[in-house]
């Protein structure tokens, strides 16, 4: 009789556990099948996702620029680097090698400083400047680069950029 | 023998208990930038030569200069900035320039003085820390 009742016991447990697995694999197939919930939290300005043009289409408008030109747009980016100081810049990929600089009407709101390779939709100006040495070495010490990288730094640099009044940072669920 | 079977009844519902915590979601914690007491001066300059600036082209009277702005020399810088000879210097010139504007027997218009002050915020921040630059241009007044 003792026997019999370990034997339904481990019985039991095997049998449950199969079910379990069972039900994740459920589960997975279900979640596949979903639409990925995503939310938005948002800085400066309140602005909405929808119509947003991707990066790719951005670099095609960036490279037509010339520099003082400017265009009002909203853009989906994907963030490389944030000011590791305050947050109050950060540069995200074009792709094809591309970047931009994005920073933030009237410095009037920061970034969280961990948002590397997060998804973002940033609404405001898109524009050419080139940008000066002095600025360009005050970016870099934002970064923490040495001084060795600093003083490499001698030329002003045609950059694509960007005037954020709002941003939207995607949070997948 | 029977403690046996209850113990694998135990360690069957102390599995399920472990799956319910795996399934709960980590929460995202964002590192955001908390302003230092010098970041807090500088916006209470901004806001008041934002009012004065009002006064001036409204050829108002002028609200007197809060002493508080005294404490540029002093207040806590963010942790990554050092209080250099180079920005003891420009505070100096600063505050100078400031007190100027209410000198009513200067030889400079009341426009230029405030345009003066403010020029010396764009020059130190163009060494210091150029991200508020275009916000404090807008301070100045065209002639």
């Amino acid at each position: 009789m003792k026997n019999f009742l370990i034997l339904f016991a481990l019985l039991l447990t095997i049998v449950a556990c199969k079910n379990e697995t069972k039900q994740d694999d459920t589960v997975n197939d279900e979640v596949v099948t979903e639409t990925v919930e995503v939310n938005y939290k948002s800085f400066g300005k309140e602005i909405v996702a929808d119509d947003a043009i991707a990066s790719k289409s951005m670099l095609s408008h960036y490279v037509d620029m010339k520099a003082g030109d400017s265009i009002p747009t909203k853009v989906t980016l994907k963030v490389k680097e944030v000011c590791q100081n305050k947050g109050c810049w950060m540069t995200a990929d074009l792709g094809e090698g591309n970047e931009v600089m994005v920073k933030f009407k009237d410095y009037g709101f920061f970034m969280p400083k961990n948002i590397a390779e997060h998804e973002v939709i940033v609404n405001g100006l898109a524009f050419v400047e080139e940008v000066s040495v002095d600025e360009q070495r005050h970016y870099a010490e934002d970064k923490g680069a040495t001084k060795e990288e600093i003083e490499v730094i001698t030329e002003p640099k045609r950059t694509f950029s960007f005037l954020a009044d709002g941003v939207l940072l995607v949070e997948k669920q | 023998m029977k403690h046996g079977f209850w113990v694998i009844i135990l360690i069957f519902f102390m599995s399920c208990n472990d799956k319910t915590k795996k399934d709960e979601k980590a929460e995202v914690v964002y590192d955001m930038y908390v302003p230092s007491e010098m970041t807090v001066l500088m916006k209470e300059l901004y806001a008041f030569n934002l009012q004065l600036k009002k006064q001036v082209v409204n050829d108002e009277a002028l609200t007197p200069l809060p002493e508080q702005f005294l404490n540029i020399h002093t207040a806590q810088l963010s942790n990554f900035k050092a209080r250099t000879e180079r920005f003891k210097s420009f505070s100096n010139i600063f505050l100078t320039a400031q007190k100027e504007i209410y000198n009513t027997k200067s030889d400079i218009s009341l426009k230029d003085r405030f345009n003066n002050t403010i020029n010396t915020c764009i020059s130190c921040h163009s060494l210091e820390c150029t991200g508020p630059i275009p916000k404090i241009k807008k301070l100045l007044i065209s002639q």
